[in-house]
């Protein structure tokens, strides 16, 4: 039977071994592929195994540094099992795009990609403070490398404000988890059961922070524009799509079971920040230029907005959240690698580049369409029903933040509608004009489609990943709840 | 039975399927008969579902079923449900069967448009988005169908997506519904939290639970998203925008089927907004101010699509002054004639604008009717049914609305039968103008010289249009019939059940009368634009510049609403995006926290440059040093 340690440890092998073994350019990137087929197939395992209750299954808990009383303990839930999955899908994706793109040096780029993956796994499933640390801080550096080695002509600068703002986070956190490991009752101890609501209000502001930035939540999404303008469309899949989660996880499956008093009397720090992110980030992905800044800015707002639906601490509020953070990975992935296609093939992002590339190229329409659809949560799909549960959390809450929530629904409107007329709408104009570019085929349109169809399937079904989602986010907040008497 | 239900509602979902993946290799107009076939079918199992509805004893006339719980969370459970009864039997025979004799209409009208394939997946869509709202039994899923027809419009509107305008008028159209969804979103959020439901039968059962208070802020929000829908005042400036699309478009979702959504969903309700009387009265009150709003501007368009369109608008008005009224079969009935004789004039307008090659501006028209004698024939009928001349179907269903507002006998009754009678007397001036612009006076020289070798060469249209225009002729001739004051009662005892707490209905002589000053008032108006415009004089012209300036200004800029709406949503809002995006965010998130801390520090010393330099080793360097010093510090403690 495989274990979580496995899932975590392929990965993470097989990025050394392509990394040592002098492979053939194009065999590196199918081997890769083929490593993450098969993590991805042993993720839909552990999803047929998955019993849909709260607590944490298919632990593996051994001593891993043993005078420090660290241990290697790591299992999943609900919610993060849900995490793994969307990473592994995602994961897959994106070496399936870097092959088509025919990156250089495609072995190193390619075993980067999958330590992030091994990296991520930790994150989402380590229940030892100092493993999530390792997973938390260790993702930041393969994806620095892809960004600062395959990156566009501003990478330096992009990588420099993601170090500015992570390195500042990751030291409030390391001195938060010494805090916690040191101050154990009987010894130190990191594992995270132990850990619980034994810290301070100035450790959960040290964690806090660092989960925001990594989130983003607003004010502190200064680093996602230029990391994800510079950064190649796989990578900044990879960021947006899931390195970005492992913020916003943290908030819901770390910082709330373990603070619980301190989540219930600072929640309305966030749903404020929350609220005025959503919004925010929703106003200024209006006035983007280029396919890129109107997914940054979008994440913006749709990771703040995850972060005000962990906060209700209510059942609405995560289960939503959870599935939020699920449709967001599936989305802003595929928007990168379509608007890194377009790139490719019209030399430009650029809104003045782009346009009346409907004609003549339906496939590159109806993905286009169906993303952005999905985006601006038409009702009916599976970001409507994520959405629709965050904000009946927040009406439940009070109807008044109900009310303003609901308006960045109207924004998001807004701006995937002017998206989707700036690629497809109009005449051909610009460099879309001249160079003719082809439809959508093969390569990348195999790295998109899975997403595509994933996202079609739980707007079929929603329930069936709520239903398996929902006693878990319910025992991760339920303790924060009592505290803050609801 | 139920099977029958759900087969109608799968049918046109496999269409769109069926089109999407093999569209390519079928023959430019194999989509069109696909696309067809399958309404026929899906219209064929509609009626036997009727049948069989109608054949059960009364009591017995509502079934619910759910096929699977759509979403979950806590004790909040969703169903993808189908709720059988009379209204949805009855919708579901208006979109299938309007909605296939317009689809048979676009072979012939998008025969030679090199995406036809795309065209009728996108119609198909359509229906299929309309089935969902219509076969609901819950409010989620409702807000599905009423999201999805409003996706399946905006693709529609901006089909030809090459047309800036068409773009445009298509990314309105969705945002204005957007704020109508998120309305309908909240009020069903509120209607949770209130009665921890939000399946049609929980929330009837209880609904007597809200305090009026409750009741008449959830029927308010659902209020917002029936306007939004139906093009009511004020979310109502998208529709004649919408008229870009092409005009079977205009016929069956802007016409026929889904502006009519927001009369549906307050008929849908109504034990809901029992509690809420006074906002009923605010519908009424809206309704009026609409009806007789939309039906001036229509007087002043040239547009032969926007003209129908603020007609729609107008007529749509009604409804609401029915269901208003509590009059709900009224307004149902009003809504299901409108269908057969608004798809008859876009039709017919559809077949002007073929014939002139694809002009729409009624000055480029005049004397069609020579040309065109079967158009203009059932053109008369569309325009004698709109104008509710007795005995055109039209007329029976209008004035079941008025009737009501008379035999209601309150103030708001009265203003609702005067001003209902007001805007029959525009409808008269409205309808008719544009025939004798149209198909009467003489010809305009760019007719002359486009039409009459394009008619010479096809006739007035092939087949497969004109057809569909017939039996829509005698639908907006003869359906009247099935309620004939004091003789038939088809529509007011079939709908009768779906109100548990009674509907009003006017008496026999209270409608008659009614009637006769109906047809009274749209005769009046048939002379009046007669008068202006049978015959070209500067009459009109001479009111528009003289006396009438004031208004002919402002019905031209249909009201000033636009305007308004620009200067008070559109440019505030992309001058707050601009500011805070160039002002802001730029200065104070992205370069202080980098470039920012990195101009201080070199005002001191150039300290940065270290970190330049092989940014990353340094990062993992910080990162390893770290974690060395913390396993340091952990074995130094230990010991």
């Amino acid at each position: 039977m495989i274990t979580i340690s496995t899932l975590i440890a392929v990965p993470a092998i097989a990025a050394v071994v392509l990394l040592v073994v002098p492979f053939a350019r194009q065999a590196a990137g199918y081997l890769a592929l083929l490593v993450s087929l098969a993590v991805l197939g042993a993720v839909i395992g552990f999803i047929y195994r998955f019993e849909p209750v709260a607590g944490y299954q298919f632990a593996d808990n051994v001593s891993w540094i043993e005078p420090l009383g660290v241990r290697w303990h790591v299992a999943v839930n609900g919610v993060s099992l849900a995490m793994i999955a969307v990473t592994a899908l995602i994961t897959t994706c994106a070496l399936g795009f870097a092959l088509w793109a025919k990156r250089d040096r495609s072995h190193a780029s390619a075993a980067l990609i999958l330590m992030t993956e091994a990296f991520l796994f930790l994150v989402f499933a380590a229940r030892d403070l100092f493993a999530f640390y390792v997973g938390f801080e260790g993702m930041l550096i393969p994806l620095l490398v892809l960004l600062v080695v395959w990156g566009g002509p501003g990478r330096k600068f992009a990588t420099l404000q993601v170090i500015a703002y992570t390195a500042f986070g990751t030291l409030l956190m390391l001195l938060g988890i010494l805090y916690l490991g040191l101050t154990a009752p009987d010894g130190p101890n990191f594992d995270m059961a132990a850990a619980i609501g034994r810290g301070g209000d100035w450790v959960f502001f040290a964690f806090a922070i660092a989960f925001a930035i990594k989130s983003p939540l607003f004010p502190l999404h200064g680093w996602v524009l230029p990391a994800y303008r510079e950064s190649s469309p796989e990578v900044a899949a990879v960021l947006s799509g899931v390195a970005s989660k492992a913020g916003a996880f943290a908030f819901l499956a770390v910082l709330v079971p373990l603070f619980p008093a301190q989540a219930a009397k600072y929640a309305w720090v966030f749903i404020t920040l929350g609220t005025i992110g959503f919004l925010w980030g929703s106003l200024l992905a209006f006035r983007q230029r280029d396919g890129r800044g109107v997914v940054a800015y979008s994440s913006i707002a749709q990771m703040s907005f995850i972060v005000l639906g962990i906060f209700l601490l209510s059942d609405r509020g995560a289960t939503g959240a959870t599935f939020q953070m699920v449709n967001h990975a599936l989305i802003s992935a595929a928007l990168f690698f379509v608007v890194g296609w377009l790139e490719t093939q019209v030399g430009s992002g650029s809104f003045s580049q782009l346009g009346g590339l409907a004609r003549r190229r339906p496939v590159l329409a109806t993905v286009s369409i169906i993303l952005g659809m999905a985006a601006l949560a038409v009702p009916g799909s599976s970001v409507f029903a994520s959405e629709f549960l965050i904000m009946l959390g927040a009406f439940e809450y009070h109807w008044w933040l109900g009310a303003i929530v609901s308006l960045g629904v109207i924004l998001a409107a807004m701006y995937m509608l002017r998206w989707i007329s700036a690629i497809l709408h109009d005449r051909e104009s610009g460099l879309a004009g001249t160079l003719n570019p082809p439809d959508l085929k093969q390569g990348a349109l195999l790295a998109i489609l899975p997403l595509v169809l994933v996202l079609i399937g739980l707007s079929i079904a929603p329930a069936q990943l709520t239903d398996r989602v929902d006693a878990s986010a319910n025992a991760l907040f339920s303790a924060a709840a009592k505290e803050a008497g609801r | 039975m139920t099977e029958l239900v759900w087969i109608t509602l799968a049918l046109p979902l496999l269409g769109v399927a069926l089109l999407a993946i093999f569209g390519n290799k079928l023959p430019a107009r194999g989509a069109g008969l696909l696309a067809s076939l399958i309404m026929l079918a899906a219209f064929g199992a509609a009626t036997v579902a009727l049948i069989l509805l109608a054949s059960k004893p009364e009591d017995q006339r509502q079934v619910t079923e759910t096929a699977w719980t759509w979403l979950s969370a806590g004790d909040f459970r969703v169903g993808f449900d189908i709720w059988f009864d009379q209204l949805t039997a009855l919708m579901l025979m208006v979109v299938t069967g309007v909605g296939f004799l317009i689809h048979i209409f676009s072979i012939g009208y998008m025969k030679g448009d090199t995406q036809e394939r795309r065209f009728f997946a996108y119609m198909n869509m359509f229906v299929f988005s309309m089935l969902v709202l219509v076969v609901s039994g819950n409010l989620v899923q409702l807000l599905i169908g009423w999201g999805l027809v409003g996706l399946s419009s905006y693709l529609l509107i901006g089909f030809w997506h090459h047309k800036t305008s068409a773009v445009k008028a298509a990314k309105k159209a969705f945002i204005m519904n957007a704020i109508g969804d998120v309305g309908l979103a909240i009020g069903i959020f509120l209607l949770f939290v209130d009665l921890g439901t939000v399946s049609y039968s929980g929330v009837f059962a209880s609904a007597d639970k809200l305090s009026e208070t409750q009741a008449s802020i959830a029927c308010l929000l659902l209020l917002v998203g029936a306007l939004a829908k139906s093009a009511q005042i004020p979310l109502h400036t998208w529709l004649p925008d919408a008229m870009e699309g092409p005009t079977p478009v205009s016929a069956l979702i802007h016409a026929a089927t889904m502006v009519t959504a927001g009369v549906y969903l307050i008929a849908r309700m109504n034990p809901l907004f029992f509690y809420a009387p006074k906002v009923l009265d605010l519908i009424v009150i809206i309704g009026v101010v609409g009806l007789l709003m939309a039906g001036a501007i229509a007087i002043v368009q040239t547009d032969i699509k926007r003209i129908i369109a603020f007609s729609t608008m107008s007529q749509i008005a009604y409804m609401f002054v029915g269901v208003g009224l509590s009059a709900y079969w009224a307004g149902i009935f009003h809504l299901f004639t409108h269908a057969f004789f608004k798809a008859l004039l876009f039709m017919g307008a559809g077949l002007v604008i073929h014939a002139l090659n694809g002009e729409q501006d009624t000055r480029n028209m005049g004397g069609m009717r020579k040309l065109m004698p079967k158009t203009y024939f059932c053109f008369i009928i569309g325009g004698l049914a709109l104008t509710g001349i007795f005995p055109f179907s039209g007329g029976f269903s209008k004035d079941a609305i008025l009737g009501a507002a008379l035999h209601v006998d309150s103030t708001i009754g009265w203003i609702a039968y005067v001003g209902g009678l007001l805007g029959a007397l525009m409808t008269g001036i409205y309808t008719f103008r544009l025939i004798f612009l149209v198909f009467h006076r003489r010809m305009s020289p760019y007719a002359e010289k486009v039409a009459p070798p394009l008619i010479k060469h096809h006739g007035e249209g092939p087949s497969s249009m004109l057809w569909p225009v017939y039996i829509l002729a005698l639908g907006a001739a003869f359906l009247g019939l099935l309620q004939i004051p004091g003789v038939t009662h088809v529509m007011s005892s079939w709908l009768e059940p779906i109100s548990p707490y009674g509907m009003v209905e006017a008496t026999a002589s209270q409608e008659w009368l009614t009637t006769l000053i109906g047809t009274l008032v749209g005769v009046i108006g048939i002379i009046v634009a007669a008068h202006l415009y049978l015959r070209e004089n500067d009459a009109p012209e001479r009111i528009r510049l003289g006396r009438g300036r004031l208004i002919a200004h402002a019905l031209e800029r249909r009201c000033y609403w636009d305007n308004l709406y620009e200067w008070m949503f559109e440019r505030p809002v992309q001058w707050a995006a601009s500011f805070l995006n160039r002002d802001v965010d730029a200065t104070a998130f992205r370069w202080l926290p980098t470039d920012g801390v990195g101009t201080i520090t070199a005002f001191f010393g150039r300290s940065v440059v270290v970190l330049q330099n092989g940014i990353v080793r340094s990062y993992a360097l910080v990162f390893a040093v770290g974690i060395a010093g913390f396993l340091l510090f952990l074995l130094v403690r230990g010991t």
